[in-house]
């Protein structure tokens, strides 16, 4: 199956392309804001920001953010724990998977529906690092699934201020296009 | 990322689809990240690949998080400085008292030190490998669900080697698992995968403790079920590692599970006696290749 088949697929306006610069932009934010100093009381529950900035792009703009790009910034998050190098490479290209796979299904609900489609994605990649790490005997703490919760929450939010940003206008991407002017 | 081979820029509504795809297809792609990341799992199992590539990529992402962390120190100092002066001035009264103790203690433990080792030249006991203490301060605590990690401000410049013992004022605190240049990282006694040989102090009995992950507990896991632990027991290391110096305070039993159903085993918890999940000054204990040279803390 080719990617470009989905993209043709649809026709809504929020499919206006994207800014490939802000796409990247927006994840390395995403990162930095990983990497500040939460209180440590907070790890356990705190949501995976990078992956919740991913999966949008994921799902908007499937030509920048990819498998390719999970797998390296899963990487990244497995060399920021420090604990097993490709456990969450590995979940994180499953999860872009996951979600390029129901992409043409996402665009026929609302954002409660698509909250509760992703809802399995958010919770299943933390589990999926963590089973990793224990069927490799570090034993992680499970407490930590408690990310996947949050980050289903939090993600109608992230997704609305996302859609907001980023976008070609129409005018331009008409240009692009191509096509005859509206 | 490569993504968009062939596609031109990010503008793929009007473009049709080629007759022949040169882009890889989806499920194509998945099985390739697979096959990569399990690569790297089974390398990182059988190499220890982390290590290098960690130490390689700590070279970028250190200096970034210390900048990103600056306002938040900043705004930590103002916030203790308004709310926390009451506290300081009573906690320097206590250290002072504390102070007053300890050098008391320190005089009787020279003389004791002296005494044990001409007790020990007498009995042509080789002496235990010489430790030279190093004073670090935490810096950060990242959370993660694999260890609980404390990050220290010296590293392998200050003389920290990994695999050291780290303890504070009270008893054990960790090891030092990975070093860089200015900074190094402690696995605590609090990790699950961190397993520390003890033995009570009471009545000699040899245990293996391991963290109990979220809670800030010691667990014993297996243990004999008359081995003759008892609630209250002090747990101190053995020393058979060869890692941490025989005699160290690590935990105080809280409570004894008696072996469950099928299980030979009994097991227990014990309260750490080191404040390992309060912030203070601690203490690397390094190797020293020359016992005599016993200069002391250096920071």
């Amino acid at each position: 199956m080719s990617l470009i088949k989905p993209l043709l697929l649809q026709g809504h306006a929020l499919e206006l392309p994207v800014r490939p610069g802000w796409v990247r932009l927006s994840l390395l934010l995403a990162v930095l804001v990983t990497w500040l100093p939460w209180p440590e009381a907070m790890a356990w529950w705190l949501p995976d920001f990078l992956l919740l900035t991913l999966l949008y792009w994921t799902w908007r703009a499937p030509l920048q953010a990819g498998i390719g790009t999970a797998f390296l910034l899963g990487l990244l998050t497995d060399v920021e724990h420090g604990a097993l190098l490709g456990g969450y490479a590995l979940s994180y290209s499953l999860a872009a998977y996951a979600v390029l796979r129901m992409r043409v299904r996402l665009g026929g609900f609302d954002w409660r529906g698509r909250a509760a489609h992703l809802a399995p994605v958010f919770l299943g990649t933390p589990a999926l690092a963590l089973l990793i790490g224990e069927l490799s005997d570090l034993h992680p703490d499970p407490w930590f699934l408690a990310s996947g919760l949050t980050a289903a929450a939090l993600w109608p939010g992230l997704a609305w201020i996302l859609d907001g940003t980023g976008r070609v206008s129409s005018h331009a991407a008409a240009l692009r296009s191509g096509a005859p002017l509206p | 990322m490569g993504m968009g081979l062939g596609l031109g820029g990010g503008s793929a509504i009007a473009q049709r689809e080629p007759l022949f795809s040169r882009v890889i297809g989806l499920n194509l792609r998945l099985v390739l990240a697979f096959a990569a990341s399990l690569g790297l799992l089974f390398l990182d199992a059988r190499q220890g690949l982390m290590a290098p590539v960690r130490g390689a990529v700590s070279q970028v992402t250190a200096p970034l998080q210390w900048v990103l962390a600056q306002p938040f120190v900043g705004l930590g100092d103002a916030f203790a400085f308004m709310t926390q002066h009451r506290e300081l001035l009573r906690s320097q009264e206590i250290l002072t008292r504390q102070l007053a103790t300890l050098q008391a203690e320190q005089l009787t433990m020279a003389t004791l030190m002296a005494e044990n080792a001409q007790l020990r030249a007498l009995t042509q006991l080789p002496l235990p490998p010489g430790r030279r203490a190093l004073v670090a301060e935490v810096v950060a605590i990242p959370g993660d669900a694999f260890s609980r990690r404390l990050l220290l401000n010296i590293g392998a410049d200050a003389g920290v080697q990994a695999g050291s013992p780290v303890i504070d004022g009270h008893g054990l605190v960790g090891q030092v698992t990975h070093v860089d240049a200015a900074r190094c990282e402690v696995t605590t006694i609090l990790s699950r995968q961190l397993f520390v040989p003890l033995q009570s102090a009471r009545n000699g009995l040899r245990l293996l403790g391991n963290g109990a992950g979220s809670d800030a507990a010691v667990e014993i896991p297996q243990m004999d079920a008359n081995g003759g632990l008892e609630v209250g027991d002090l747990l101190v290391t053995s020393g058979l590692d060869g890692v941490y110096p025989p005699g160290l305070p690590v935990a105080r039993v809280r409570a004894i599970q008696p072996p469950r159903v099928n299980s030979p085993f009994a097991s227990a918890m014990a309260q750490p006696v080191s404040g390992v999940d309060r912030a203070g000054p601690l203490l690397i204990l390094v190797p020293t290749a020359h016992p005599a040279a016993g200069k002391g803390a250096k920071s």
